[in-house]
C-alpha cells in the first residue's frame, strides 16, 4: 500500500483537499466570451466578403447580442477577483507571455467596439432612433463609413478573445488534461460553433422560407 | 464529606472577550499606504528581545520571546548558546507564541458556588477573594486533619513556588505524575545498576555515537529538542540506528535494523541480547571486571535465554537478534541503549530498566564517549529564608507500605490515599493542582473522580480551562511562560549551565505568575516570612550574584556556561570509580532488589496479549503536541488539530473501515470514548495493535480549538498493571475495539 | 547567483518546525501555510519505506505562475526567488491554478501569498526562518552559483530528486534521498 498524506499545514481554504480557486464565474465568462468572438468573427467576415446584405442576422442582428454577453461575461470576470479594486493593475502593463494579459487587453478594445458595430445598426433596427446629440451624428456617420477596416480589426480581435482562453488554460502545465496545445484551437472552435449556432437560430425563418 | 463535586462549565460567566481586538492591530505599522504591506514581516531592529526558557515542554530550551514596540509578542527563537537547544526550538517552541495569544486563556479567579437548585457554578472573583478563601480552607484542613494532608500535584515550572508554601505550611507531599506515570521505573532501574539515575536532559551521547538502540522510544516524534538534534548528528555521521517497535515510527525509518516486535514482549528481546553478549564473548571484559558485580549470576541467569528462545515469544527471527547484538558490540563502548522516556508499559517496567541498564554494562557504554556522559550541573544557593517545619508524615506514608524503592513520591498513590474508602492511615484532604490536567494525566480516571468528590479543597492553577478546572472549589488563571520571572533552570548536561526566564511581556487579562500567587497565599496564611521579598527577581539577583553573575548579566545573555567541577566528562581508561551503589559497582546483580525481596535479575513475564477482536491500545507522541497542554494552541492546531487511529489496513479490510472514517473505541472494560475518532489506514502499525497520539479528546467546551477533536487514550486506560518495586502505572495492558455507530455517549461538559 | 534550498529526507523527522517558524516570521494567517509536510509510506508491514518533506514553493526557474500573471505582480528578482507584490496582484487565482506545487494560496486580504525564499532575511545575509530554526538540520539554503555553499556541497555528495520534474518548471528545492 502506497500512502502519501500531508501531516502538517494544509487544509488551506479553496486549496485542499482540491484546488477550487476558480468558481461558477470562470465558466461562465468562457461560455459568453466564446460566444462574443464566435458571432463577431463571423459578422466582420461576411462584412468583409461585403455580404451584408445578402445575410443581415449575421452581421446586423445577431451583433446586438455581443454587447450583452461581453458586459455580462466582464461582471463575472470581476466578481472572481479577489482582490477587486486592483483590477486596473491589469492596464498597467502589457505582458506578453500572459494569456490573461492579452485578454485583459482584448476585451478593452473589443468591447467599445462591438457597441460601435451595433451603434452603426441601431437605425436599421429602430427606425426611429435619435442620436439627440449633433457630435454623435457625425461620429456614426464616420463609422458607417469604415465599417470595412472596423471589420478587419473585429476579425483579428475575436480570433484571439476565441483563443486566449484555452491558451490560457493550456498554460497550467501540471493539470492534466488541460496541458494540451490543442486547447487554444479547440476553445477557438467551440467559440465559432456556438456563435453560428445563434445566428442560424436568428436566421430560422429565412432557412424555412428558402427549404420551402 | 462533602457533596458530589460535579463538573462545572466556566463558560456560564465570560464577560471578558474585549482584549482581544487590540491586539491584532498592534501589529500594524500606520505610515503604510497599503494596508497588506503592513502584514510583510518586520526587521530584527524593530523588535526587543527578552531571555526566557520554554515551558511548553519539559526540556525546558532556553530562547528569546521577540516583541514589537507595541509590546506584543511575535515569535520566539532559540538561544544559540543553550546546550538543550543549540539555537534551535522545536516546533512547540517556537509556536509557544499561541500559548500566550490564545483567546480562551483563563482570565479571572474563579470560585465554586452553590446555586438554590444544588447545580455549582463558578462565579468570577476577585484575586483578594479567590486567596482569602483558599487559605482560610487550608488553615481549616491543617487544624482539622494537620496540614500534612494538603497535597501538591505539578508539571512544570510554577510548581516549584507552591512546592515552597506548601513546605512552609508544613507539607512535603509533592507529587508530579511525570515519575509514576512516565519516566520513575527508568530512574529506579539505573539507580539500582548504577546507583544514579537517568534524569533529565537524559545524558545520552548521542553526538558521538555509533549505534543507537531504542526500545519502544520514539525519537522525533517525542520531540526532546537536543536529542533529535543529536541523533540528526548521528545519523549524519553513519550511526547504526536499531528500533524495536511495533509500529513503523520515524525513528525506525531512520534506522539500519527495525525489529517490529510483538508488543509487550521487549524483555524477552533484552535479554537474548545479554545472552549473546554473554556467550558470544563480546562484552567489554575489561569494563565488566573492573565496575561489574554479579556477572557470574548474571551469566547463569541468561543461560537458557537464547535467541532462539526469544524468537516465540518476539518474533524477532533468531539471526536478526545475534546481527543486531554484534552490531552494538561492534560499536561498544559508544553505543546507546537508550533508556527511554515514558517506559510505564506492563507494571515490570523497573526490571525492563534495569535489562537496559545491564546490557549498557555489558557493553561499558556508562560514562563513555558516544556511550552515557557523566552529566554534571550547578546547584544554585538558596535565598535565605526560614526552616521549613518538618512534618509528621511525608509522601512515603502515601505509599502504604507499598512501593519500596520509588526515589520520588508516587502521583496514584496520592489519589488512593486521597480516597477515604481505602481507609488509609494518613489521607489527603485537599489539593492544589498546578500545570497538570489531571484527567487526561492519569490512568482509571474513576478512581481519580472518587479521589476529588471526596476532597474538601481542590485549587487549580492553570493557563488554560484545562478539564481539571471544572473539578475546582477555585481556580487561579496563571499568566503563561512569557509573562513571568520562574526559577533559573539548571539542569545537568555536558557543561553546567543555567537559563533565566524573565517577563517579555505584562500578563494578560488579570491572570498572574505562580511566585505572586503563592506569595500573596502566604501572606494570608501568615507564612509571609516565607516570601522576603517583593518581587521574585529580588530572588533570582541573589542567586545569581551568589554563583558570580547577576539578574542584569543574565537578562543579556540568557543562558550561562560554567567550567565543570567534578572531574571529566568521561571515564578515563581504567579510572577508578565509586558507583553509589551497595556494592559501589555497577551492579548486574541487584543487591537491593534481592535484599527486598524482588527478583535480583531481571526475568522475561508473559503479559496478556489482546482477545479476539481486540487490539492493544498503543500511544505516543507527535512532534507538535505536547501531551494535552497544547491541543488549544492555535499555532499547534494549525500543523495537527487531532489525532488519528492508525489501523493496519488488513484490521481496516476486516472492520470494513475507511480513511477519515469516524469510529469510537471501547476498551476491556466497556469503557467507550466521549468522542469518536478519525481512521488512518497505514502499514505503519501492527496488525495487533492501533495507534493514537496521546493529548487529544479534550471534553471541555471552552477549549474551542481542542473540544471534541480526536479521542482520549486516557480514558480508556482503565486496566493499570501496578510496578510493585516503585509504584508506576503500566498503561500498556489496554485492548480497544472498534464501534462504528454513534453509541451516544453523554459528554460532561 | 541563484538561490536554492536541499531538504535531506534521510534527516527530516516532520516536526514542522519550518511550518511554525514560516507563520510567526512571516505573519502568515492562522488556518493557511507557506510550507507543509508530506509523509509517503510504501510498502508493506514489516518491509517499510518512509519518506518526510518539507514543501514549499519551489522558486522554479521557469515558473508557470510568473509567466500566467497577467499584471508582473508575481515576478522574479535577483537571485532566482519568486516574489508577489500584492499591491499589483488582482486576485485573479491564474497563477494559483498554474502552480504544480499547489504552494500558492489566496490570502484572506485578497492578494495571492506564499514563500518568498525569506528575501527579506536573505538580502540582511541570513537565511530562511524554516532553515534556520530545523532542529534536525536537515535544511540547507544557499546560492548554488557559489560552489563552497552548503547546497551546493549537498548536492554534490548526495542524490537528489526535485518534485514533479515533468512539468518542466526548473524547480529550485531539491531533496536528498
Amino acid at each position: 500500500m502506497k500512502e502519501e498524506i500531508f501531516i502538517s499545514g494544509r487544509n488551506i481554504p479553496y486549496i485542499d483537499p482540491s484546488l477550487n480557486i476558480w468558481h461558477w464565474q470562470i465558466p461562465v465568462y468562457l461560455f459568453l466570451g466564446g460566444l462574443a468572438a464566435g458571432i463577431l468573427f463571423f459578422a466582420a467576415l461576411y462584412t468583409i466578403l461585403g455580404k451584408e446584405k445578402e445575410m443581415p442576422t449575421t452581421v446586423k442582428w445577431a451583433t446586438f447580442l455581443v454587447p450583452v454577453a461581453l458586459v455580462l461575461g466582464l461582471v463575472a470576470l470581476f466578481l472572481d477577483l479577489n482582490h477587486k479594486l486592483y483590477f486596473w493593475q491589469l492596464y498597467t502593463t502589457i505582458r506578453i507571455e500572459s494569456p490573461m494579459s492579452w485578454g485583459a487587453w482584448v476585451l478593452m478594445f473589443i468591447t467599445p467596439l462591438s457597441m460601435v458595430w451595433c451603434a452603426t445598426y441601431i437605425k436599421e433596427l429602430i427606425p426611429k432612433w435619435d442620436w439627440k446629440f449633433e457630435i454623435l451624428n457625425k461620429f456614426e456617420k464616420l463609422a458607417i463609413a469604415n465599417r470595412k477596416p472596423m471589420a478587419w480589426a473585429l476579425l483579428i480581435l475575436s480570433v484571439i478573445l476565441g483563443i486566449y482562453t484555452g491558451i490560457l488554460l493550456s498554460a497550467f502545465n501540471a493539470r492534466p488534461l488541460w496541458n494540451t496545445s490543442i486547447l487554444g484551437p479547440l476553445f477557438l472552435v467551440s467559440g465559432l460553433s456556438t456563435g453560428v449556432l445563434l445566428q442560424l437560430c436568428g436566421c430560422r425563418k429565412a432557412i424555412l422560407k428558402e427549404k420551402r | 464529606m462533602k457533596t458530589r463535586r460535579d463538573f462545572i462549565k466556566i463558560s456560564a460567566l465570560g464577560t471578558a472577550g474585549v482584549a482581544v481586538g487590540a491586539s491584532a492591530l498592534s501589529k500594524v505599522r500606520a505610515s503604510s499606504l497599503f494596508s497588506f504591506d503592513k502584514k510583510q514581516p518586520l526587521d530584527d531592529s524593530e523588535f526587543e528581545r527578552t531571555p526566557t526558557y520554554c515551558e511548553v515542554c519539559f526540556w525546558k530550551c532556553a530562547g528569546w520571546t521577540y516583541t514589537t514596540k507595541e509590546g506584543d509578542v511575535t515569535k520566539i527563537l532559540g538561544n544559540e548558546i543553550d546546550p538543550h537547544c543549540n539555537g534551535r526550538l522545536c516546533p512547540r517552541g517556537t509556536g509557544g507564541v499561541g500559548m500566550y495569544t490564545d483567546k480562551d486563556r483563563l482570565r479571572t479567579p474563579l470560585i465554586r458556588v452553590r446555586k438554590e437548585d444544588g447545580k455549582s457554578v463558578f462565579k468570577e472573583a476577585s484575586w483578594d477573594e479567590a486567596l482569602e478563601l483558599i487559605a482560610s480552607k487550608m488553615k481549616e484542613i491543617g487544624e482539622k486533619h494537620g496540614p500534612e494532608s494538603m497535597a501538591l500535584f505539578n508539571h512544570g515550572s510554577s510548581g516549584k513556588h507552591f512546592g515552597h508554601l506548601l513546605k512552609a505550611f508544613g507539607s512535603s507531599n509533592i507529587v508530579a505524575p511525570s515519575y509514576a506515570q512516565c519516566r520513575g521505573p527508568r530512574e529506579v532501574g539505573f539507580v539500582a545498576t548504577y546507583g544514579a539515575g537517568v534524569g533529565s536532559p537524559e545524558p545520552t551521547d548521542i553526538r558521538d555515537t555509533k549505534c543507537m538502540v531504542l526500545i519502544g522510544s520514539h525519537l522525533g516524534e517525542n520531540m526532546h529538542n537536543g536529542q533529535v538534534q543529536e541523533m540528526s548528528d548521528a545519523i549524519d555521521k553513519g550511526a547504526s540506528i536499531i528500533t524495536v517497535d511495533p509500529r513503523y515510527s520515524t525513528a525506525a525509518s531512520k534506522s539500519k535494523f527495525w525489529l517490529p516486535i510483538k508488543p509487550a514482549t521487549d524483555m524477552a528481546l533484552l535479554l537474548a541480547w545479554i545472552h549473546v553478549i554473554i556467550y558470544e564473548e563480546l562484552y567489554d571484559k575489561k569494563y565488566v571486571e573492573q565496575y561489574g558485580y554479579g556477572f557470574e549470576q548474571l551469566k547463569k541467569h541468561v543461560k537458557n535465554m537464547t535467541p532462539e528462545w526469544a524468537y516465540g515469544i518476539t518474533t524477532i527471527k533468531p539471526d536478526v537478534i545475534r546481527k543486531t547484538a554484534r552490531e552494538m558490540c561492534n560499536a561498544a563502548p559508544a553505543v546507546i541503549i537508550h533508556p527511554g522516556r515514558h517506559v510505564t508499559w506492563y507494571g515490570d517496567d523497573t526490571q525492563r530498566a534495569r535489562a537496559v541498564a545491564i546490557l549498557n554494562g555489558l557493553l561499558g557504554a556508562w560514562g563513555r564517549r558516544g556511550g552515557f556522559y557523566l552529566k554534571e550541573s550547578l546547584s544554585l544557593p538558596k535565598y535565605p529564608t526560614p526552616k521549613y517545619p518538618k512534618p509528621k508524615w511525608d509522601w512515603k506514608a502515601t505509599n502504604n507500605g507499598k512501593y519500596p524503592l520509588a526515589g520520588l513520591s508516587v502521583s496514584n498513590a496520592f489519589i488512593d490515599a486521597s480516597i477515604p474508602a481505602n481507609g488509609h492511615e494518613h489521607q489527603l484532604k485537599g489539593w492544589i493542582v498546578s500545570g497538570t490536567n489531571l484527567p487526561l494525566t492519569m490512568p482509571n480516571t474513576p478512581a481519580l473522580i472518587q479521589a476529588i468528590e471526596a476532597l474538601e479543597l481542590l485549587v487549580v492553577v492553570d493557563t488554560m480551562p484545562m478539564e481539571i478546572t471544572g473539578y475546582a472549589d477555585v481556580v487561579l488563571p496563571e499568566c503563561t511562560y512569557l509573562e513571568r520571572f520562574d526559577d533559573i533552570r539548571s539542569a545537568p548536561h555536558r557543561e553546567p549551565n543555567i537559563a533565566l526566564r524573565a517577563p517579555a511581556v505584562k500578563p494578560k487579562y488579570d491572570s498572574k505568575p505562580a511566585w505572586w500567587m503563592a506569595k500573596e497565599l502566604a501572606n494570608k496564611l501568615d507564612l509571609g516570612h516565607y516570601f522576603p521579598w517583593d518581587n521574585f527577581s529580588e530572588v533570582l539577583d541573589y542567586q545569581l550574584q551568589e554563583i558570580g553573575s547577576s539578574l542584569e548579566e543574565m537578562m543579556v545573555l540568557g543562558v550561562k556556561k560554567f567550567e565543570r567541577a567534578d572531574g571529566g566528562l568521561y571515564l578515563r581508561d581504567g579510572e577508578e570509580y565509586e558507583f553509589n551503589t551497595n556494592t559501589g559497582k555497577i551492579e548486574f546483580y541487584s543487591t537491593e532488589l534481592a535484599a527486598l525481596g524482588f527478583d535480583p535479575m531481571p526475568k522475561y513475564t508473559e503479559h496478556p496479549q489482546p482477545p479476539y477482536g481486540y487490539y492493544r491500545l498503543i500511544y505516543g507522541r507527535a512532534p507538535m503536541h505536547t501531551f494535552s497542554r497544547t491541543a488549544n494552541n492555535q499555532n499547534m492546531v494549525d500543523l495537527m488539530e487531532e489525532n488519528k487511529l492508525w489501523v493496519n489496513p488488513k484490521v481496516a479490510n476486516i472492520w470494513g473501515l475507511e480513511n477519515e472514517q469516524e469510529v469510537w473505541l471501547e476498551n476491556q472494560d466497556g469503557v467507550i470514548s466521549s468522542f469518536p475518532i478519525k481512521v488512518r489506514v497505514t502499514e505503519r502499525i501492527r496488525w495487533d495493535s492501533i495507534y493514537m497520539v496521546h493529548g487529544f479528546g479534550h471534553s471541555n467546551k471552552l477549549l474551542k480549538n481542542a473540544f471534541g477533536k480526536g479521542a482520549s487514550d486516557s480514558e480508556l486506560i482503565t486496566n493499570v498493571m501496578m510496578d510493585p518495586i516503585m509504584g508506576g502505572t503500566g498503561l500498556r495492558g489496554n485492548f480497544v475495539t472498534f464501534i462504528t455507530e454513534d453509541p451516544g455517549k453523554e459528554i460532561e461538559s | 547567483m541563484r538561490y536554492a534550498m536541499a531538504i535531506d529526507t534521510k534527516k527530516c523527522v516532520g516536526c514542522s518546525d519550518c511550518v511554525v517558524a514560516c507563520q510567526t516570521e512571516n505573519n502568515v494567517p492562522h488556518g493557511y501555510c507557506r510550507d507543509w509536510v508530506v509523509e509517503v509510506v510504501d510498502g508493506s508491514y514489516p518491509n517499510l519505506e518512509l519518506e518526510i518533506r518539507s514543501e514549499r514553493c519551489n522558486h522554479c526557474e521557469n515558473s508557470p505562475c510568473v509567466r500566467c500573471c497577467p499584471t508582473g505582480a508575481s515576478h522574479y528578482v535577483d537571485g532566482g526567488f519568486v516574489m508577489v507584490t500584492p499591491h499589483k496582484c488582482i486576485g485573479c487565482g491564474a497563477c494559483i491554478e498554474s502552480c504544480p506545487y499547489d504552494a500558492r494560496y489566496s490570502h484572506p486580504e485578497g492578494y495571492v501569498d506564499k514563500c518568498t525564499f525569506c528575501n527579506h532575511r536573505v538580502q540582511k545575509g541570513e537565511s530562511t526562518a524554516c532553515v534556520s530554526v530545523c532542529p534536525t538540520h536537515c535544511m540547507y539554503f544557499g546560492d548554488l552559483d557559489d560552489p563552497s555553499s552548503e547546497v551546493s556541497k549537498a548536492l554534490r555528495n548526495r542524490k537528489y530528486k526535485t518534485l514533479a520534474p515533468e512539468a518542466g518548471t526548473n524547480p529550485q528545492i531539491f531533496y536528498l534521498i
